[in-house]
């Protein structure tokens, strides 16, 4: 931080020199509930407008017969898209599918990642580690789409690995790489990586080297030593970066549909095939949206739950 | 290959003949309109850079475009518009633009206002695709044929949707699920076009269902389902598939630029239908609506850009006279192939397509 | 086996970033493709089309409002983001679950269901479409990112730190900006991070609340529409160019900073 947060802070100090700052600030202190609500005010508002008006406006149009309603007609109230849902068996097996897939790519995310972040909190050279990271993130400014269509590009039958192996007359040319669980696996990961990479690198580059030198001169072994450190004191970075990748797969749409084969349709794509077929889907459309959205905020919450209860707060 | 004219830049030289046309004020009309603005939706390469400059030039109208790049999200916007419409002029037609009309979200066409609707071609203009509950509701732009895409060095020309579910092609087809729905409908002895269904929504919800049973007992035949022609293109290029479902346009592209494929409509039948403009309802700035539309049909170089960015046949007389020998070529279908078409018909349409639709979940799913 | 651990994880690294800069290098090699189409094999080579969309006046003028859109939604979202997370570290059990459940709940609803009810919340306020209603939009998505992100050094942080500096008489004002926020500074990188990132690629939402000014993706999906030509990939590896070296150039330049004085 150096010497312009030294400034910085006598900066600070000598602003209390000025009254009317000064008592602003104390008497604020002095009241831990005006103090709350100024902290919260921002936040609930927030929660308010942003996330559950919006919200309210869907589950409204979930319950009306179509929408919009044409001008001169009345306003019919159901539930037959909630029902459509259960009626319909590959519905359901779509959600399925998307929650079990979800639960995978984070799984691997995870695992493929976690000793990219060792590496760039704890490893590399401290004076590299932001560009390495800078680094990493770069491929991240291009499209979604545009990275699906490199990925094509790679696996394709005419594509890069299958010409590179050809080159050394590799027998069996070409492999099957593309619109597969193959592609699908390397495009999710592809998008998923640095929404694990970054909390992680958050969570391991406060965990202080000289616990991790005092159990390595205790002789504890490197694979002890991650069991026992750091992972729990990773704690909070894998619950963090397992939560984003999982509302981020859940969420994937396009990727999908461009690298997956014919079998792979999960529900955000059924989702978005409902809106994309126009007509009055938006009835249809929304109440599958909120069932998406209860199943999986309870599914987050309860990992949430789970992993808080096994280890107590502050043990760390 | 060096000295060869990138699409865009080709699109761009063209327009400027194109402002050329449009200087002859006497086709543009004189109407100048209270309000000068107009707000459009279109897709990309549907209005140049020079032809909208030379408009503005001529009648004072500022063109505010706004790129779009399908039919439901311009659906949904509206609706979210919820009657309030930004756009003065949308781009929705397309063989599902009955939505559209059923929803009140476009405004019919007043013929008394569109003079140069004479200037579209005789066959296009008084097709029954665009009008609906008897009024026209959109102008063609370009025309889209549906039929197959295949791959010359791999395979003779097909001339029947059999190839689609041949053993030979297996894991090298692909389709867009909806819009093969109607083709292997007829393919199979039923009715694509649902017109002999009308009033009989049992017997049509058979047909579909044995369709739908057939194309997920040939699920294995298909290497993946696509969305966008862009990625049909791509599956060609790449060595992915070797015969597809898919509209002429994509094909058009990739013959031209010299890749083995070829285009045909199987005799089983294909379908046809239009990409164009049409009026929002209310819409704020009607009259330069109305300007824009007559300058746009005003001179065939408009026709004949659109046709370079999107690979489809125009709807507008005259262009075919300013296409190369080898686009004229890539364009033109033989008379069998022409017989073999049929218009979407918009007033059956929404009847079938709402049930094509679920299937298509179906077939997705199973 | 320490050695082995010690070698393996610069390999797996690598690895990594051999992964992740592959398929982008093909990208790049195929803007250079003298064809209106991206395949192999490339016969011919030609500069043309990343000179073409250098000068193509509607590319730069996206990027442009993708790079405002993508700093305000940035500072909207860090700017609630940031209370929010103190809010929640301040609670425990089931009431933190049920905060976070509703912090979060933006991100699970599908991007198009959100756009939508956002386009309508703003019509039925009266308020216009535009760059500040996308980044209203863009903000939305982003909290929920934002949130998760602070959390996962907040809840870690000591009460002890900020409870010291207090008895040493320094104010709120002083804890936040000399303890909480440089303590926070890793997570606050990603948050960072994550707002520009989710905004610069989203489509959905950009469509839906954008005026006349749209955003570099919404211009990418239209021109997508009629085949991906070289240009396209040109235009991706340009933006990876400069996105990089202006993150280098900023991390240079704060070092050089903390260095100097």
């Amino acid at each position: 931080m150096g010497v312009s947060g030294l400034a910085m802070t006598r900066l600070l100090v000598s602003a209390r020199g000025f009254g009317p700052y000064r008592n602003a600030v104390d008497a604020l202190a002095r009241r831990p509930a005006l103090r709350f609500a100024l902290i919260a005010a921002i936040p609930v508002g927030w929660i308010l407008i942003a996330n559950l008006a919006p919200l309210v406006q869907m589950v409204a149009i979930s319950f009306q017969d179509r929408y919009p309603v044409p001008p001169d007609e009345p306003t019919l109230w159901t539930l037959r898209h909630y029902a459509a849902f259960f009626d319909t068996p590959h519905y359901l097996s779509a959600f399925v599918r998307s929650f079990v897939f979800a639960t995978l790519a984070t799984l691997l995310t995870l695992i493929v990642v976690f000793p990219v972040a060792y590496y760039l909190s704890k490893v590399a050279p401290k004076g590299r580690r932001i560009r390495l990271l800078l680094l990493v993130i770069a491929p991240f400014w291009i499209s979604e789409i545009v990275r699906s269509f490199a990925w094509i590009l790679m696996l394709a039958n005419r594509g890069a690995v299958n010409s590179f192996l050809d080159l050394f007359g590799f027998p069996g040319l070409p492999l099957d790489l593309l619109y597969n669980n193959i592609s699908l696996t390397i495009g999710v990961l592809y998008l998923t990586s640095l929404y694990m990479l970054l909390p992680l690198y958050a969570a391991l580059e406060k965990i202080d080297d000289s616990v991790l030198q005092a159990a390595a001169d205790l002789g504890a072994s490197p694979v002890k030593r991650l069991i026992r450190i750091v992972l729990p004191l990773s704690r909070d970075g894998i619950v963090g970066g397992c939560t984003l990748v999982f509302l981020l797969v859940i969420g994937l749409y396009a990727m999908p549909q461009l690298l997956g084969g014919p079998d792979d349709t999960l529900f955000a794509a059924t989702i978005g095939q409902v809106f994309s077929r126009a007509g009055d889907a938006w009835p249809l459309g929304s109440a599958f949206s909120m069932i998406l959205i209860g199943v999986a905020l309870g599914y987050v919450g309860l990992f949430a739950l789970l992993f808080r209860s096994r280890v107590p707060r502050g043990s760390a | 290959m060096k000295d060869q004219l990138t699409r865009r830049s080709m699109v761009k030289a063209t327009a400027v003949l194109g402002a050329g046309a449009l200087a002859a004020p006497a086709i543009i009309g004189t109407a100048r309109a209270q309000s000068q603005t107009l707000n459009v939706w279109s897709y990309d390469g549907f209005i140049t850079d020079e032809f909208r400059d030379a408009f503005t030039e001529e009648t004072g109208i500022e063109v505010n475009v706004r790129l779009v790049s399908d039919q439901a999200e311009q659906f949904n916007l509206m609706a979210a518009e919820n009657g309030e419409f930004s756009a003065d002029i949308v781009c929705v037609a397309g063989h599902r633009f009955y939505q559209f009309v059923d929803a009140e979200f476009l405004e019919p066409v007043d013929m008394d206002r569109l003079n140069n609707w004479s200037l579209l071609e005789n066959q296009y203009a008084d097709a029954e695709w665009v009008s609906r509950n008897g009024r026209i509701w959109g102008v063609p732009m370009v025309v889209v044929t549906t039929g197959l895409i295949y791959n010359s060095d791999v395979m003779e020309r097909p001339d029947s949707l059999s190839a689609m579910f041949d053993e030979a092609n297996a894991g090298m087809t692909t389709y867009q699920i909806q819009d093969f729905f109607p083709l292997v409908m007829n393919y199979l002895g039923y009715d694509g076009t649902a017109r002999s269904y009308a009033g009989n929504p049992d017997i049509a919800q058979r047909a579909v269902n044995a369709t739908r049973d057939f194309l997920i007992e040939n699920k294995d035949k298909v290497r993946r389902y696509y969305d966008a022609a862009t990625e049909v293109q791509q599956m060609f290029l790449t060595g992915d598939v070797s015969l597809a479902a898919g509209s002429s346009g994509p094909a058009a592209q990739l013959i031209l630029e010299g890749f083995p494929v070829g285009f045909t409509i199987p005799r089983e039948g294909g379908l046809a239908y239009a990409y164009g403009f049409n009026i929002s309802r209310n819409a704020a700035n009607l009259d330069n609506a109305y300007v824009f539309l007559n300058a746009l049909l005003s001179s065939p170089e408009n026709g004949a850009a659109m046709v370079r960015s999107t690979g489809f046949n125009s709807a507008m007389q005259g262009v075919e006279d300013l296409l190369t020998d080898a686009e004229r070529q890539v364009l033109s279908l033989t008379d069998a192939e022409r017989s073999a078409l049929t218009w979407v018909d918009v007033e059956t349409a929404a009847f079938i397509f709402d049930l094509i639709d679920v299937a298509a979940e179906e077939i997705r799913a199973a | 086996m320490n050695r082995v651990s010690a070698a393996a994880l610069p390999v797996w690294f690598w690895v990594f970033v051999a992964y992740l800069f592959l398929p982008l290098f093909v990208m790049a090699a195929m803007g250079f493709r003298d064809s209106n189409f991206i395949a192999f094999p490339i016969h011919q080579w030609t500069a043309r089309w990343y000179g073409e969309v250098l000068a193509d006046a509607e590319i730069l003028s996206a990027l442009w409002v993708s790079l405002q859109v993508a700093v305000y939604s940035m500072v909207i979202a860090v700017a609630v983001g940031l209370p929010m997370s103190f809010l929640v570290a301040r609670t425990g059990g089931v009431t933190r679950a049920l905060m976070i459940t509703v912090i979060v709940l933006p991100a699970f609803l599908p991007v198009v269901v959100s756009a939508i009810a956002i386009r309508m919340f703003l019509g039925n306020l009266g308020l216009s479409t535009g760059v500040a209603a996308i980044a209203f939009g863009h903000a939305v998505g982003s909290v929920p990112f934002v949130v998760i992100m602070i959390l996962t050094r907040l809840s870690a942080m000591s009460a002890n730190m900020a409870d010291a500096a207090r008895n040493l008489g320094a104010d709120d004002i002083i804890v936040m900006s000399r303890i909480v926020l440089p303590f926070l500074a890793p997570a606050l990188f990603g948050a960072v991070m994550f707002c520009l990132l989710l905004s610069f690629e989203d489509f959905v939402r950009s469509f839906f609340l954008g005026g006349n000014d749209q955003t570099f993706p919404v211009l990418l999906y239209a021109r997508l529409r009629f085949g991906f030509d070289p240009g396209l990939a040109a235009i991706s590896t340009l933006v990876l160019i400069a996105s990089t070296a202006l993150g280098l150039y900023a991390e240079r330049h704060i070092r050089r900073r903390n260095l100097g004085r």
